[in-house]
């Protein structure tokens, strides 16, 4: 061997020795952070809170916050975000022994106190030392200006309705909110029904007669949280029409169980326990760092590797790991379905009732769940919602709601080809083709083309084509959003639907007709009449009056068909050993409470 | 030496001379190797490129597959069962070496269950590995039968199946036949388009060829993904959109080496002569000018192929593929992609075929370039 070829052997091997040594994980062990060394971890005296907290929480999320103003958010990762940093009037909070929530004061003292005799003027009293994160102090006066935007007519935000009027409604508040509006009445902010009486004191005034549960629940509202005027006017375009309040981590003040220590838009966010939190003592946590990880994969090695707590499986990682005693599930939430657009001028087929009832006995729920491991639903209230807070008692358990559940998941083909049969008769067709978007998310994909090859079966291969075309799912959502200005703009597509899990009869205001942002056309008019009979009548006082009408609301919808629910999406998360949770399983309005876990090294 | 004169001859006597032509025509010595032509000698310079020649033959056999592969079992491409979803490949001749045998790893499995057959079939557990505590329960990792552990022991997909339960092979021959008539028509229409383009340009010149050139270059100028989004996005995803989208700026390289030739033959002198005895343009360009352009136009035209399936790809990667049911090679790879560590047999086999197919055409086509190549004529 010449000295050429030996010194190429020893190159090549070095080069070997160097791409193996970076291959090892060793390098790993060493980069774990301090706080969850063996050596700086309290003893079983970890029970001991103190104001800083210990260790810190590692998430991953594919969400991202875009911004944190409370009167704009949209996602429910905003609300989860901001319902750790910003405080509300009340909140759903942990009862005394970590088993269930309790709707109480947050920044309130206590419940709001009734007034009169009506039930219509409640008089809310505010916690005596709530400070912001910079130590300014936070009274009614803030409280009052943050309702004064949320309504403020040049700036119509998107969530001023909502305030005015959902579990109750706050009397002129929606005549000052829409004055510069078609129609508008010039209203002033003094004719509304909130006011300061002192610098601790709020007092609301309502159309109805209302319950000191639904004023509370009024506002634990997300959009509710309270904001620092300050900054909030330094904020503020000189026409007063826009803020950049939440747009990045400076232009945001802290005032919840945590203060946002650090916000990467797209990448990561830190949050640091705030120990002026009224509660601060539920708070055991140091904070908490959320990474953004768009991969599925990439936050499964990131658990396995210890470099995140816990994370929310894909079905394919659900498989792998359905057997696992770590794994955590909670019931369903949202149910998906398949919106239609019966107002089309193109396909007036959509329109026709029968067409509809046939989509609906065509869909086999059972065999799409099969393989999306989601659970199968021809309801539209899941499983989650809660029909008597006070007991916990859940909707789907009872009788009326078992009523509106047909055998088989709905799926009759033969019935489901008589229906098609008598609409396409009825509409003068011989043959049809219809298009289905749905975004390029794997679940979606799999329904559609699922649905692509079986509804031809049913309704006939000569007769019926269904065609499908994916987009990304925020184009999907503009799209969907623009059938009253384009009638056009969709004929079949995917939604999912959630609404308040403690109100499903107040949640069910999404398919009434004055609601505007729905994604498809809908109106009954003994739908509508129900809704406000439950929220606002009388009656709604009555026992067993809620359920019977939200039974009912559902019982509309699926006679109507408006849309066709299919599955309802379960969720599964993995959790590391190190995490203990407060709660002993998944709870209403708490989830499994992370924010109130602790670390045990 | 005599010098003999004019006179010298006269004197000379006729009959010593006789006429030798008169018995035998007089004719050029006849060739000994028949005469070699330009796409002969092309020829007998590719079979000489091995690598080109083995290229040309796996391409052959792809198409041969890409024709008669998804006939070859009873599955269509589309056809879907909730019972076979995801399956490994199973390939009844290779299982006896271990390899695709049906075999997978299931991870994170109760020990406790092991026993109980409404889990796992008579037959169906293969190893169990990897024994652990986890929270107390005894875990461990199982290596199945998983054709008997899904119930499906009769059954045999060659390649698996995808997350419909459908036949990856069917799927695969189905979605490379597609790919390639992509990449054929979009090629052929380049071609078809950047040769009369560059034979105009290049044989008017002037402001013909300068206004022509322009054109191109602002075509060039434009992102080329910017105009794939825009087509897709106004004609909507589909065989139409995805070659038109593949036409827009492909045609120019072909029309820009046209013109090219055109410029490097017109002026010479049996052009000229032709123009001369009163030949029409259309005859000079195509007939005279253009045969001169077909060397280089198949070579790059062969490079333009793995190009356009890898663009292809590209486009069903980033979403922009082809509509369900459809496959294609890149729709395969972009869905195979997203469930690499569970089920990597669903991106393996589609990217092997893509590799093999963009070598065996990168190959080919430099074969094709060097035997066309004048200048290594006779070499």
């Amino acid at each position: 061997m010449n000295k050429k070829t030996m010194f190429r052997g020893i190159l090549v091997l070095m080069l070997l020795l160097m791409l193996l040594s970076g291959c090892n994980n060793n390098a790993k062990v060493e980069q774990q952070p301090e706080e969850t060394t063996p050596e700086e971890a309290p003893s079983a005296a970890s029970n001991v809170v103190t104001d800083e907290g210990y260790g810190i929480l590692k998430e991953a999320t594919t969400a991202t916050v875009g911004s944190l103003n409370p009167q704009t958010y949209s996602s429910s990762y905003q609300s989860t975000v901001l319902n750790r940093i910003a405080i509300r009037l009340y909140a759903y909070l942990p009862n005394s022994d970590y088993t269930s929530y309790e709707l109480r004061g947050e920044l309130a003292e206590g419940a709001p106190e009734m007034m009169d005799e009506s039930g219509k003027v409640w008089k809310i009293k505010l916690r005596e030392g709530v400070k912001w994160a910079n130590g300014d102090v936070l009274d009614a006066e803030d409280v009052l200006y943050t309702f004064k935007r949320l309504l403020d007519p040049k700036m119509v935000q998107p969530r001023g309705g909502g305030f005015s009027k959902d579990y109750i409604e706050i009397s002129n508040a929606e005549q000052y909110y829409l004055q510069n509006g078609e129609g508008g009445i010039q209203t002033d902010w003094e004719e509304v029904g909130i006011k300061m009486l002192d610098p601790l004191t709020i007092e609301v005034t309502t159309v109805d007669k209302q319950s000191a549960t639904e004023v509370m629940s009024h506002f634990t509202h997300t959009a509710h949280a309270i904001v620092y005027d300050k900054l909030y006017e330094e904020c503020m375009n000189a026409e007063g029409t826009e803020t950049l309040y939440g747009t990045d981590k400076d232009k945001f003040m802290s005032s919840g169980k945590f203060v946002l220590e650090n916000w990467i838009p797209d990448a990561l966010v830190v949050y640091k326990k705030n120990p002026n939190y009224f509660e601060k003592d539920s708070i055991k946590l140091a904070g908490i760092e959320t990474k953004v990880v768009e991969n599925a994969g990439t936050k499964m090695q990131l658990f396995e590797n210890g470099e995140i707590d816990y994370l929310g499986l894909s079905t394919e990682d659900y498989l792998k790991h359905d057997q696992d005693p770590r794994v955590l599930s909670e019931p369903g939430n949202a149910i998906t379905y398949i919106s239609i657009n019966t107002v089309n001028p193109d396909k007036p087929i959509l329109a026709n009732k029968n067409f509809r009832m046939a989509m609906t006995y065509a869909v086999d729920r059972k065999g799409i769940t099969d393989i999306t491991k989601d659970v199968p639903a021809n309801y539209m209230i899941s499983t989650r919602q809660v029909i008597d807070p006070a007991t916990g008692a859940r909707y789907r358990d009872t009788d009326l709601a078992k009523a509106n559940i047909s055998e088989n998941y709905g799926y009759d083909p033969k019935l489901a080809k008589e229906y098609f049969d008598k609409a396409m008769q009825e509409e003068g067709l011989k043959t049809l083709e219809l298009t289905m978007l749905y975004s390029d998310s794997e679940r979606y994909k799999t329904m559609t083309e699922y649905l692509q090859k079986q509804l031809p079966v049913i309704f006939g291969e000569d007769q019926f084509t269904l065609k499908v075309q994916a987009m990304p799912s925020s184009q999907l959502l503009s799209l969907k959003k623009t059938w009253k200005k384009d009638p056009t703009a969709y004929e079949l597509t995917w939604s999912a639907w959630s609404g308040n899990e403690l109100a499903p009869w107040n949640a069910m205001k999404y398919w009434t007709g004055s609601y505007s942002r729905k994604n498809e056309p809908f109106s009954n008019e003994e739908f509508n009449n129900i809704w406000d009979e439950v929220n606002f009548g009388e009656s709604r006082f009555e026992a067993g009056k809620k359920l019977e009408y939200t039974a009912r609301m559902e019982q509309i919808i699926l006679e109507e068909v408006p849309f066709i629910p299919v599955a309802e999406g379960r969720s599964y998360y993995l959790k590391s050993d190190r995490v203990h949770l407060a709660f002993p399983h998944w709870i209403n309005k708490i989830d499994f409470g992370w924010a109130y876990a602790s670390i045990v090294e | 030496m005599r010098i003999y004169s004019k006179e010298d001859y006269r004197e000379l006597d006729e009959k010593k001379f006789k006429l030798v032509q008169m018995d035998h025509d007089i004719k050029d010595e006849k060739f000994e190797q028949e005469p070699v032509g330009f796409f002969k000698d092309a020829l007998i310079r590719f079979r000489q490129n091995k690598a080109s020649v083995l290229a040309f033959f796996i391409i052959c056999i792809v198409l041969f597959f890409t024709i008669f592969g998804p006939y070859m079992n009873s599955y269509g491409f589309n056809d879907q069962n909730s019972d076979t979803i995801n399956m490994p490949c199973k390939i009844p001749l290779l299982a006896p070496l271990g390899i695709c045998d049906g075999g997978k790893v299931i991870v994170n499995r109760r020990a406790d269950l092991l026993g109980d057959p409404s889990y796992y079939p008579e037959g169906s557990i293969l190893e169990v590995f990897n024994e652990r505590e986890i929270q107390g329960v005894k875990m461990v990792d199982v290596k199945v039968d998983y054709y008997k552990y899904t119930g499906n022991g009769d059954k045999c997909f060659w390649f698996g199946t995808d997350y419909l339960g459908r036949d990856l092979w069917t799927r695969l021959w189905r979605g490379s036949r597609v790919s390639l008539l992509i990449a054929f028509v979009s090629v052929i229409t380049n071609v078809f388009i950047g040769v009369i383009y560059g034979s105009i340009a290049g044989y008017y010149g002037g402001k013909v060829d300068m206004i022509l050139m322009r054109i191109t270059e602002i075509i060039s100028a434009l992102p080329r993904i910017v105009i794939i989004t825009m087509f897709i996005m106004y004609f909507g995803t589909g065989l139409f959109a995805i070659i038109m989208a593949l036409v827009v700026k492909g045609w120019v390289h072909t029309a820009r080496m046209v013109r090219a030739q055109f410029y490097r033959f017109k002026q010479r002198e049996y052009v000229l002569a032709a123009r001369t005895l009163g030949i029409r343009d259309g005859i000079l360009i195509f007939r005279h000018i253009l045969p001169n352009a077909i060397g280089p136009i198949i070579t790059s035209s062969m490079i333009a192929i793995p190009s356009a399936i890898f663009a292809e790809s590209f486009l069903a990667y980033i979403g922009l593929g082809l509509q369900a049911p459809e496959p294609s090679i890149g729709v395969l790879l972009s869905q195979g992609q997203k469930v690499l560590l569970h089920y990597p047999n669903q991106s393996i086999i589609p990217g092997i075929l893509i590799s093999v197919l963009m070598i065996s055409f990168n190959l080919f086509a430099n074969g094709l370039r060097d035997s066309f190549d004048p200048t290594l004529r006779g070499a």
